[in-house]
C-alpha cells in the first residue's frame, strides 16, 4: 500500500503528504475536453483529483456494461491513463452509492425497484428518498441480494481499478460506498426493518450477549432465542412506572448501538468486497458533516477502513459547524480528512441556498485554521446539476474562483502546512452513552434529522427516573462547554467517549458532560486518565450506574456527595439550574465510607482534601471543586449550564467558570481578546519551530482584535498587533516571530 | 413533467442565486410554537427559534383541551402561529405517503402524493391557531397537469427577468413528449447577445439567439424584477400573469395564436 497514515498524517511512498484534491466527473464531460480540463486543474495547484464511478451510468443492463465501448465519455480506463500521463493522483469512488446529484444516487433503477433489496420502515413500507428528479426507494444494507448485485458490478470495475493502482498507476486511495447514513433518515424507529435487517439485529444481540440468558437478565425478559427479540418500533419507555423506567432502557440503547452496527456492517461488506477483488490500497469512507453522534461511530468505522472523513457544505454564517467537524476529526480520526468540501453548489430545483465564493473564502480557511491532513474540493469542474466551480465543463475558468483556489494552494505551500499540528491542550468529549439515549428517546421519528433540527426539537422530556432530563441536557451542557472554552480563547479539540486511553493521554484536560449513568469501560478509562496525570472535568452529575443501569461508581467513589441543592442560581448572568453544593470544609470530618450515615462525602478519609474552585458566594458552599486522584485530578461541577446555542449567549458568569477550570487544569489562553465572535487556533511545526495563530472573525462586521503581541500577516506580509482589524467573515493567518 | 434524466447545465452563479432568493427566501421565517401531544396530553413544547420550552407545558397545564392551550400560548407568547401535532401524525404522514407514492411517476406527481399525505392530517393530527387557509389541501395534481398540458410540446420555454437593463435570471426549459428534459440558461450564448440598453428591445434579439443555439424558437416571457416579485407574491398567480401579459408588463414572444387572441380580447374587454 503506497498511501499510508502515521501520526494523523498521510504518507505517500513514505513521504509526508498533504492530500489536496478536487472532484472531476469524467463521464459528465466531453472526452475531448478531459486533457484541457486536467491542465486547468493542475494550473490551480492540484496534483490529485477525485471521481466517482457511477454504477447506473456504466450498467446497460444486468451484467452488461459500457466502460467506453459505446459512449467514449464513459471510458474510465482512458481517463485514468490520461491522469497518469499528466502525473496526477486519483481518489476513486466506485460506490455503489455515489449520490453525485445523479438520479437514483448511482444505483441502477432495477436495483432500487427490487422489493428484495429495498429497506423497510417500521410500518412495512419502502423508504422513499425524496430527491428530484425522481423519488426512489432506498436499498437495504442488510439485503444479501443487494450485495450479490454489487458484486457483479465490482467484478467488472475492479480489474480497471487494479490496473491503475499506485505505484504503477495513479489511484492512491479508493472510497468504499458513500455517506452511509440510512440515506439521512437516521431517526431511530424509521428503518431498516427488512427481513435481512431484523436478522442482522439478532446477530448483533448474539455477538453482544453470547447467551440469551444474559440478555434476558438485562432486559428482564424470557426470550427463548435471539431471533425472538422484537426490535423496538417506538420509544415507549416513558409509559412505565417511574420506579422501573430506566430498567428498560438497555433494550432501547441496544437498538441504537445496533443502528451503529448496521452502518459498520454495510461498510465492512463493501470494503471487503473491494479487497476480495484485489483493490489493495488505502480504503476510506465519508460521512455527512457533523455526524459525530449515533448512529455514526467514527472510531468503530475506522476499525473497518483506513480513514473516515467528513463532507462539509456550509455557509459563512456556519463557522461553528465547520469548526466542530474539523476539530472532531482532529480529536478522533486516524487522519483528519475532509472528503468533500464545498466548491460550488447543487443545481437541482430544491430549496437549498447556493454556497457562493464568499462562503468558500471563509469556510475553507476556517477548515485550514483547525487543521486537516487532507481536503477534497467538490467540485473543481462544473457539470450538469452543479454550479459555481472554478472550471466550467468546457475547460473555461471562472476567474475569481480559479484565483481563489490557486492562492489557497500557494498558501498551503508557503506555510509548509503538512508539517503543522494543531495545538490543543484540552479535548471536549461527546458522551456517547447519553447521545445514544438522546437518539433513542426521539419523538419525531421518522422526520429526518437534517438542517437546523437539533435534539431539543425531538427528544422526550420525561426524566426516565434520572436526576436530569439527560436526553435534553447532554447536548445543552456540551454546547455550554464548547462555546465557553471558545469564547474564553482556550482551543480544545473535540472527540467522544469511544476514543482510546492513549489518545486521551495526549491532552492536559479532558472535559465531558456526565449524568447518572455511564459505561463501566468509559468510567474506568476516564478514571485511569486522571490517575495517570490528566485533569478530568465532569458534571453536572457523577455516574452511579453503568450502561445497563446496574450500580457502577468508579468515578463517584473518589468524589464528594452534594451537601445541599438549589433549584436555580444566578452567577454573574449565568443562570445555573439544579445546583448541587459541596461542603469542602467538612471534608476532614467525613466518617468512614462504610458508615451509612455518611451524607456529606463518599471519599475515603485518607484522600487529599479537594480544593474549592468556585463558591456560590464568598464563604459559602462550593459549586466546583477539584479532587486529586493518582497523579491527576477530577474537577466536578454540580449544576446545569443554561442553554447556549451561539457564542453571543456566553455570559460573564460562564466565562468566569471556564476561567477557573482552565486555570486549574493548566490550559493556556491564546489571546487576551474575549469577544465571543472571535475564535482562535494555533498550529505549530515541531521540527522548525514555526507557529501560526489563526484569528477568525465569525461576524458580519469587522472587528478590532487584541491578539496580545506582534505577528506577521501571512497574506499581506505586514506586521500587525497587538490590536489588529479583522474584516467580516475572515480568517487571519499570523505567523509568530521565531526569534 | 420532469424527466428522469433531466439535464440541468450551464447556469450562471448569480442567476441561480437570484432565482433561489426570489422563490424560496423572499420572507424571513415567522416564529411558531409546536405542541407535540399524545391523545391531547402535551408531551413537548418547542419554539422554532428558542428550542424546547418545557416551562410552557407546566404553565398552561390547567388548559383542559389542547385547543385551549394553543389559544392561551398564542395570547401570551409573541409568535405568529401555534401548531399542535399529534405524536402519531408524523408517522402516519410518512406511512401514507410511502404507501401511495408511485415511484415511476414524475416528480411533481410524487410531490403531490406527499402533499396529500400531509393534507390528510390538517385539522386532525395537525392543527393550527389561528386557523390557516389550507389552500394546499385543495390544490390538486390535475390542476398542474392541465396547466402543463397547455404548454406547447417539443418546445423550448424561456423566462427572463431583468433588473434594470441586466438579466437578473433566465431559465430555458426544454420539453419533449410532455416531459422537461432540459433546464438551462442563456449563459452559453450570452456573449453573443449584445446589450441594447433597453430590455424591451432586447427581447427579440435574445429569442433569436436561443433559436440559433437550440434550433427552436422558444416561447419566451420577459419581465422586470418588480413584476416578477408581484407574481411571486400574488395569491391568484394565473390572473396576475394574464393581466401582466395584457398590459405588457410581461412581454411574450412566439405565443401560440389562441393565446394571442385571448390576450387581444382581454385588452378590448378587460373585465
Amino acid at each position: 500500500m503506497a498511501l499510508t497514515i502515521r501520526n494523523r498524517r498521510f504518507y505517500l511512498d513514505c513521504e509526508r503528504m498533504l492530500l489536496v484534491s478536487g472532484s472531476v466527473h469524467y463521464w459528465r464531460l466531453d472526452r475531448s475536453r478531459w486533457g484541457e480540463i486536467l491542465d486547468r486543474v493542475r494550473e490551480m495547484g492540484f496534483e490529485t483529483i477525485c471521481t466517482y464511478v457511477p454504477w447506473c451510468v456504466h450498467e446497460i443492463s444486468r451484467g452488461e456494461f459500457d466502460f467506453g465501448e459505446i459512449n467514449p465519455d464513459y471510458d474510465l480506463d482512458a481517463f485514468l491513463t490520461l491522469c497518469e500521463k499528466k502525473d496526477m493522483h486519483v481518489l476513486l469512488r466506485p460506490g455503489p452509492h455515489v449520490n453525485s446529484e445523479i438520479t437514483y444516487f448511482g444505483f441502477p433503477k432495477r436495483i432500487v425497484h427490487d422489493p428484495e433489496i429495498q429497506s423497510v420502515t417500521a410500518d412495512g413500507t419502502p423508504v422513499i428518498f425524496p430527491s428530484p428528479p425522481r423519488m426512489f426507494p432506498v436499498p437495504s444494507y442488510a439485503s444479501e441480494k443487494f450485495y450479490r448485485e454489487v458484486g457483479r458490478y465490482f467484478d467488472r470495475v475492479a480489474p480497471i481499478i487494479r490496473a491503475h493502482l499506485h505505484p504503477h498507476g495513479g489511484i492512491i486511495a479508493v472510497q468504499a460506498d458513500n455517506e452511509l447514513s440510512f440515506f439521512l433518515r437516521t431517526q431511530p424507529y424509521d428503518h431498516d426493518y427488512s427481513t435481512g435487517a431484523i436478522r442482522l439485529y439478532a446477530r448483533f444481540l448474539e455477538e453482544k450477549y453470547q447467551d440469551i440468558r444474559a440478555l434476558n437478565e438485562r432486559y428482564s425478559t424470557e426470550y427463548g432465542s435471539f431471533d425472538a427479540v422484537l426490535p423496538p418500533r417506538d420509544f415507549n419507555c416513558a409509559s412505565n412506572g417511574a420506579n422501573r423506567k430506566n430498567i428498560e432502557l438497555p433494550y432501547y440503547l441496544d437498538w441504537i448501538e445496533y443502528k451503529e452496527y448496521y452502518l459498520q456492517y454495510g461498510l465492512s461488506r463493501i470494503a471487503e468486497m473491494l479487497r476480495e477483488r484485489g483493490v489493495e490500497t488505502l480504503i476510506y469512507h465519508n460521512l455527512p458533516g457533523l455526524c459525530t453522534k449515533p448512529p455514526y461511530n467514527h472510531v468503530r468505522m475506522e476499525e473497518i477502513v483506513d480513514v473516515v472523513g467528513f463532507d462539509l457544505y456550509y455557509y459563512k454564517e456556519e463557522y461553528h459547524k465547520v469548526k466542530r467537524c474539523v476539530q472532531y476529526l482532529n480529536g478522533i480520526s486516524r487522519a483528519p480528512f475532509l472528503s468533500e468540501f464545498a466548491a460550488g453548489f447543487v443545481a437541482l430545483p430544491i430549496p437549498v441556498k447556493p454556497i457562493l465564493l464568499d462562503d468558500a473564502r471563509f469556510t475553507t480557511y476556517a477548515a485550514l485554521m483547525h487543521g486537516f491532513s487532507g481536503i477534497n474540493f467538490y467540485m473543481l469542474v462544473e457539470r450538469e446539476r452543479w454550479v459555481g466551480s472554478p472550471i466550467d465543463r468546457f475547460g473555461g475558468i471562472r476567474r475569481e474562483h480559479f484565483k481563489f483556489y490557486q492562492e489557497f494552494n500557494r498558501i498551503l505551500k508557503r506555510m509548509d502546512y503538512q508539517k503543522l499540528e494543531s495545538a490543543c491542550d484540552g479535548i471536549l468529549l461527546v458522551n456517547r452513552d447519553c447521545a445514544r439515549l438522546e437518539l433513542a428517546s426521539s419523538l419525531l421519528t421518522p422526520i429526518p434529522i437534517i438542517g437546523g433540527i437539533t435534539p431539543e426539537y425531538y427528544v422526550s422530556e420525561d426524566d426516565l427516573g434520572f436526576s436530569d432530563i439527560i436526553q435534553l441536557e447532554c447536548t445543552r451542557q456540551w454546547n455550554a462547554l464548547y462555546f465557553g472554552f471558545g469564547a474564553a480563547k482556550y482551543p480544545v479539540a473535540i472527540g467522544d467517549t469511544t476514543i482510546s486511553e492513549e489518545r486521551l493521554a495526549e491532552y492536559k484536560m479532558v472535559a465531558v458532560p456526565t449524568f447518572d449513568f455511564m459505561s463501566e469501560s468509559v468510567q474506568k478509562k476516564l478514571s485511569n486518565y486522571a490517575r495517570n496525570g490528566g485533569h478530568l472535568v465532569i458534571g453536572p452529575r457523577v455516574p452511579v450506574l453503568d450502561y445497563t443501569m446496574q450500580k457502577c461508581n468508579i468515578l463517584e467513589k473518589n468524589l464528594l456527595k452534594p451537601y445541599e441543592g438549589l433549584d436555580r442560581l444566578d452567577l454573574n448572568g449565568a443562570a445555573l439550574a439544579s445546583v448541587d453544593l459541596f461542603d469542602i470544609a467538612d471534608i476532614s470530618d467525613i466518617p468512614d465510607p462504610g458508615d451509612s450515615a455518611s451524607v456529606s462525602a463518599s471519599i475515603p478519609s485518607t484522600a487529599p482534601v479537594p480544593a474549592s474552585l468556585l463558591a456560590a458566594e464568598p464563604g459559602h458552599k462550593t459549586l466546583i471543586y477539584q479532587q486529586s486522584i493518582g497523579s491527576g485530578t477530577i474537577i466536578h461541577f454540580g449544576f446545569l449550564f443554561p442553554r447556549i446555542a451561539e457564542p453571543d449567549h456566553v455570559t460573564q458568569g460562564l466565562l468566569a467558570i471556564i476561567e477557573r477550570i482552565a486555570t486549574a487544569t493548566g490550559l493556556d489562553r491564546t489571546i487576551p481578546e474575549t469577544d465571543p465572535g472571535i475564535d482562535v487556533a494555533v498550529q505549530r511545526a515541531a521540527d522548525c519551530g514555526r507557529e501560526f495563530l489563526f484569528v477568525a472573525n465569525t461576524r458580519a462586521t469587522r472587528r478590532d482584535v487584541d491578539v496580545g503581541g506582534r505577528y506577521r500577516d501571512l497574506k499581506s506580509g505586514e506586521v500587525v498587533g497587538p490590536v489588529t482589524t479583522v474584516p467580516a467573515y475572515t480568517v487571519l493567518i499570523l505567523e509568530a516571530d521565531q526569534r | 413533467m420532469i424527466g428522469e434524466n433531466v439535464r440541468i447545465v450551464d447556469w450562471g452563479i448569480e442567476q441561480w442565486n437570484n432565482f433561489y432568493h426570489a422563490i424560496f427566501h423572499s420572507k424571513t421565517p415567522e416564529s411558531a410554537i409546536v405542541i407535540i401531544h399524545n391523545d391531547g396530553v402535551p408531551i413537548k413544547v418547542v419554539h422554532t427559534k428558542d428550542g424546547s420550552r418545557p416551562e410552557l407545558k407546566e404553565r398552561f397545564s390547567d388548559c383542559c383541551q389542547i385547543q385551549d392551550m394553543m389559544k392561551a400560548i398564542y395570547r401570551e407568547e409573541d409568535v405568529k402561529t401555534v401548531y399542535a401535532v399529534a405524536y402519531p401524525a408524523i408517522r402516519r404522514i410518512f406511512t401514507r405517503f410511502e404507501r401511495t407514492v408511485d415511484c415511476d411517476a414524475n416528480y411533481i406527481k410524487q410531490l403531490f402524493s406527499l402533499k396529500d399525505a400531509i393534507s390528510c392530517e390538517f385539522g386532525h393530527g395537525i392543527t393550527q391557531y389561528p386557523a390557516g387557509s389550507h389552500w394546499l389541501a385543495d390544490f390538486e395534481y390535475k390542476t398542474v397537469k392541465k396547466l402543463f398540458a397547455s404548454a406547447p410540446d417539443n418546445a423550448l420555454v424561456m423566462l427572463t427577468i431583468f433588473s434594470g437593463q441586466d438579466i437578473w435570471t433566465n431559465w430555458i426549459i426544454g420539453i419533449e413528449g410532455g416531459t422537461i428534459t432540459l433546464i438551462t440558461t442563456l449563459d452559453v450564448i450570452k456573449p453573443k447577445i449584445g446589450s441594447t440598453g433597453d430590455w424591451r428591445r432586447e427581447c427579440r434579439q435574445i429569442t433569436d439567439g436561443v433559436k440559433k443555439q437550440f434550433g427552436v424558437k422558444p416561447l419566451s416571457f420577459f419581465m422586470d424584477h418588480e413584476t416578477f416579485r408581484g407574481l411571486i407574491e400574488a395569491k391568484g398567480k394565473l390572473r396576475f400573469f394574464a393581466d401582466a401579459l395584457s398590459t405588457k408588463k410581461i412581454v411574450s414572444k412566439a405565443l401560440p395564436i389562441k393565446y394571442r387572441i385571448m390576450l387581444f380580447l382581454r385588452r378590448i374587454f378587460p373585465k
